[in-house]
């Protein structure tokens, strides 16, 4: 399937609104990676969920983790740049016009308000506006592609909130595991896109850079997706307390003393080299020795 | 896959067995999501999608029919067809400059239009 013929499918599959809604909430959804069972509801309409989310699976727009009716559905790379402003802007609440993809601002306001809802009496509404525009202004500050920020922005703030309010209960989850290299492009992506595929539906994997680059390597990149899988990965991310104090396991990949360390949690640091600037042969080489450390850490963590 | 049916089909549920609020959008108006959704779909064609991408390479975003034809090596009825599609559905205005007529990507849309060229 030629770009335009896949851009065309998914378009397609997208020109849905159940699905935009769908996808919008898989954006901000608390786990990241919610089941068909969480997006249906209790009494929901499941089998038109499973559906929908099959249909956006087959075009590359959902990635799946796990199997069976624990299977969790995860927004690809691809589907957060070019649908996920769509997603967000396209649902409303209160009846007005759509946001168009380029008005950030109420785009802003969209997810502040969906968030608050997701949150209500568990987290003030002023305290969620903070961390997303706090999300915001650290991504945009990397950012070389500015227009798909609100949908970055949308994944990124609903993913600190969840961090913040398992924080709150004191908890660390022993399972969740953070992984945080320089640059958020190369080693903590690799690692995360291996866990995600081995135990994605029992670990919950964070990742994030002390030096957060603008995109993925595209060498990683390319490594990746010859493996079948580039779509889970996300986009680089900076290091913020919150996410270290949720996460049980940090391992840390050459960001020497940028992580915050906090007690309670477990900190491993793997040896590994940084695949930037590397050849082809190279990459693969750091993949594959990226891939056994991960396999050693399931058998530890979730056997 | 094919769009979905016209007929309302039930309408989702939320997450409200895991997140402490309303985190519903059920009571979202399916006319105003229609609207994007309305945009996706007519754009759902590699062709359009073709068409799309060099207006919003040309200089100064704009092209005319036949730079879109000898570009694509499409015939000019084809080319026309999709543009009047297009240009109905609100995605591509044209403008009369002369003799010649100018297509281009109407500014609300271009975002989302950037975004699914990416």
């Amino acid at each position: 399937m030629s770009p335009d013929d896949l851009r065309a499918a998914q378009a397609g599959v997208m020109a849905d609104p159940d699905r935009l809604r769908l996808l919008a909430l898989i954006i901000t959804d608390p786990s990241g990676q919610p089941r068909a069972s969480d997006l249906a509801g209790p009494g929901g309409a499941l089998e038109v969920v499973d559906a929908h989310l099959q249909a956006m699976s087959d075009v590359g727009v959902l990635v799946r983790v796990g199997h069976g009716p624990h299977g969790r559905y995860r927004p690809t790379p691809d589907a957060l740049a070019r649908f996920g402003g769509a997603a967000i802007g396209a649902p409303d609440r209160t009846g007005t016009r759509p946001v168009p993809a380029g008005d950030h601002d109420r785009l802003l306001r969209r997810i502040i308000a969906d968030l608050s809802a997701t949150y209500t009496d568990v987290l003030a509404p002023e305290t969620v506006e903070r961390f997303v525009i706090d999300s915001y202004d650290l991504l945009a500050a990397r950012a070389t592609v500015r227009r798909h920020l609100p949908a970055l922005t949308a994944r990124f703030a609903a993913d600190r909130l969840a961090a913040l309010t398992i924080d709150r209960r004191g908890l660390a989850p022993h399972r969740d595991v953070l992984f945080v290299c320089v640059r958020n492009a190369g080693r903590s992506q690799i690692a995360a896109a291996v866990l995600r595929s081995v135990a994605g539906d029992r670990v919950r994997v964070r990742t994030a850079g002390s030096v957060p680059a603008a995109s993925i390597d595209p060498v990683v990149r390319e490594e990746l997706a010859r493996r079948g899988l580039d779509a889970l990965t996300e986009f680089p991310r900076p290091l913020t307390d919150e996410v270290v104090r949720a996460s049980g396991v940090v391992v840390t990949m050459g960001c020497g003393d940028a992580c915050p360390v906090f007690p309670g949690r477990r900190y491993v640091d793997w040896a590994v080299e940084d695949p930037s600037g590397r050849t082809p042969a190279d990459v693969a080489r750091i993949v594959d020795d990226i891939t056994e450390r991960v396999h050693d850490l399931v058998r530890d963590i979730a056997p | 896959m094919s769009a979905p049916a016209s007929d309302s089909p039930p309408p989702l549920q939320g997450r409200a067995d895991r997140a402490p609020g309303p985190a519903l959008r059920t009571t979202l108006s399916r006319e105003q999501a229609e609207d994007t959704a309305t945009l996706l779909r007519v754009v759902s064609d590699p062709t359009r999608l073709q068409l799309l991408s060099l207006i919003h390479h040309s200089a100064d975003e704009r092209a005319r029919v036949a730079d879109l034809t000898r570009a694509l090596g499409l015939r000019q009825p084809t080319v026309s067809h999709h543009l009047k599609v297009m240009t109905e559905a609100g995605i591509v205005t044209r403008d009369p400059v002369g003799r010649e007529v100018w297509y281009s990507i109407v500014p609300v849309r271009l975002h989302a239009i950037a975004d699914l060229l990416r």
